[in-house]
Formats: structure tokens, sequence, C-alpha cells
């Protein structure tokens, strides 16, 4: 427990030893003088007299910076689970599963080629996502396709 | 199954190549020393089977369309 003065104390007498904060420096000129209207000159260190309201301060700071760290902790500690929930439901829109189909290979040729009528110009990659087929059989198929004449490179 | 035109150690070079394969490993680092510095590099594993890309239309549609 810190050590607080039980009385104004003259400056002129030996001052009572009191604790001063890490960092905080002693002031050497914390007197005034009062009894100016009684006439009887007394010099008062405020200092002392504000010492254990300072205490009472600092402890009041310090369970409100608790209190402060206690609310920031939880917003941190729903923010981070905020942010893990966002990033499972990224993950798993990135990582949606295409389902290939399994369709017969006259019907995927013919897929191809009216998906092939309504476009201008589309990539192999372009044909297998759009009809969910597999790119090996895509390319198999166009390259009959070419070999007919149906389909040709565009420019 | 569409013709297999490259084997082990050969180079496939296109504009775009299309890959469909179980595992990729890309760094997404840029590689210093290109002219414009956009080259990466990865890998591809598992069944990896490769197509250089190109554009395609129908020539039915143009044979229409010319008519």
């Amino acid at each position: 427990m810190a050590q607080t003065p039980s009385s104004y104390s003259r400056r002129t007498q030996n001052p009572i030893s009191y604790p001063v904060a890490e960092g905080e420096e002693r002031s050497s000129d914390s007197t005034t003088t009062i009894g100016i209207v009684t006439g009887i000159r007394q010099d008062i260190d405020i200092s002392r007299i504000l010492y254990p309201f300072a205490e009472i301060v600092r402890e009041e700071i310090r369970s409100m910076e608790e209190r402060m760290i206690e609310r920031i902790d939880y917003r941190i500690y729903y923010r981070i689970n905020e942010l893990k929930r966002q990033n499972i439901e990224e993950e798993g829109a990135t990582e949606k599963v295409i389902m290939l189909r399994s369709i017969s290979r006259e019907q995927a040729k013919e897929e191809i080629m009216a998906l092939l009528d309504e476009s201008d110009k589309l990539y192999y990659s372009d044909i297998a996502e759009a009809l969910r087929l597999d790119l090996e059989l895509v390319v198999e198929i166009i390259q009959e396709l070419e070999a007919e004449g149906k389909v040709g490179e565009a420019e | 199954m569409p013709e297999t035109l490259f084997a082990k150690g050969d180079g496939i070079k296109g504009d775009k190549i299309t890959v469909q394969c179980r595992e990729h490993h890309f760094s997404g680092r840029p590689i210093k020393g290109t002219s414009r510095d956009k080259l990466q590099r990865g890998s591809l594993e598992g069944t990896v089977y490769c197509i250089v890309d190109k554009p395609l239309k129908s020539l039915r549609k143009s044979v229409q369309h010319i008519d």
C-alpha cells in the first residue's frame, strides 16, 4: 500500500517521503501559498494533498483499461470468427464441385454443335464448362466435327 | 481417345493451354527477368490432360449465314 501524507506540512519542515509513480518526476515546485485572507502564511505542497486522489484516479483508470481490453478482446474474437466464417463460405464457393454429365456421345455432339451455332467463338474449355462434359470427350468430338467440316478455327 | 502428341520431357507452347488435373501448384509470384515480369511457374499433377486451346466456330452457321 502506498504511503500517504496524513496532514499538511510546512515546506520548511522535512517533507514526508511519499512514493512517486514510475516515470513520474517529483515536482520541486508543487507548493502554493494559502492563508492570505487570514494573514497566516502557509506553504502547502499541493501534490501531497492530491496524492491520495491521484491513487484513486490511477486505480479507476486501470480498471477502465481492463474493461476496455476485455471489450476489445471480445470484438477481436468476434471479428476473427466472422472472417473465419466468410473464408469458409468463400472457399466453399470456389471449391464447388462440377458434376460431369454422363450423356451419350451422339447427344454430346449435338449439344456441342448447338452451342457453337449460338456463339461466335468458343474455346474447348468454354464448351466443357458450359455443357459439363469431360474435356477429353470434348476434344475428341471437336476433332471429329473438324474432320467433317462442321467446325473450324475462329479468328 | 484423342491422340497424345507429347511424351515425357516434351514441352508444350501456346497462348492458351487448357488443362485437367487432380492437383495444381502455382506460387502466384511473378518471375523477374521476363519482358513484363508477369511470368509465373507452377505444376500440374495427377492424370494431367492438356490441350493447346484455340477459338472454335461453327462452319455450319457460317454457311447458313452466307446463304
